[in-house]
């Protein structure tokens, strides 16, 4: 039981970071943030195709 | 081969770019995500999450060159079997259920299908005391080599969060 309540935490913690880095792109595609702003929450950008 | 705009890689910002008949300016991201390693604790390589903005609030008119534009680069991107994407919609964004409709017809219309597996989620999530929904889109090529444990990773995150408490 407490494994699953880590595993839940966990999943959820990894959620909200996907949603947090979103919005954090969307603000940075916007114009409202500067690059490093992402840079310095550890956020990459894939290489070009 | 279906109408679409013309899209470059803007080296500054890192983001595939098109503007669109009514000037609006879109532009696609593909962040690296690691969402899957943390979860599984190990080592899942190439997953990149999918992010889609206009580069201002206009309104935005009905288009259809758009979704088949953001699909073509998800496909070429989708090209190195490796590659991965998630694509992720918040009920909180009030478009969030449309856009992944939007998507979601570009999918099932496309000759992307032969090559691409997409496999769609809505997981229950709570974030700071209140349930959210998220419109989840799990995307890769039919030859992935790590194809099974994604499927695994991805149906364990529903499975986990939407266990009774």
């Amino acid at each position: 039981m407490k494994k699953q309540k880590a595993d839940k935490k966990k999943i959820s913690q990894a959620l909200e970071k996907i949603l947090t880095d979103k919005q954090l792109v969307v603000s940075y595609i916007k114009g409202k943030i500067p690059l490093n702003t992402l840079t310095k929450k550890g956020i990459k950008f894939a290489k070009p195709i | 081969m279906q109408n679409r705009y013309n899209y470059i890689f803007d080296n500054i910002t890192s983001t595939y770019n098109f503007t669109t008949k009514n000037n609006i300016l879109y532009r696609v991201a593909f962040i690296v995500d690691s969402t899957f390693t943390t979860i599984s604790q190990e080592e899942i390589p190439n997953v990149y999450q999918l992010i889609v903005e206009k580069a201002n609030d206009e309104i935005e008119p009905l288009d259809a060159k758009v979704s088949w534009t953001i699909g073509d680069i998800v496909e070429r991107f989708l090209d190195n079997i490796k590659n991965s994407l998630v694509y992720v919609c918040a009920d909180i964004d009030s478009r969030a259920s449309i856009r992944l409709d939007t998507f979601d017809r570009w999918y099932q219309r496309s000759d992307a299908r032969e090559k691409i597996l997409k496999i769609d989620k809505i997981i229950q999530i709570e974030i700071h005391k209140e349930m959210h929904r998220l419109y989840t889109s799990l995307m890769f090529h039919k030859d992935n080599p790590h194809r099974k444990k994604l499927i695994s990773i991805y149906n364990n995150i529903e499975k986990f969060l939407n266990e009774e408490k």
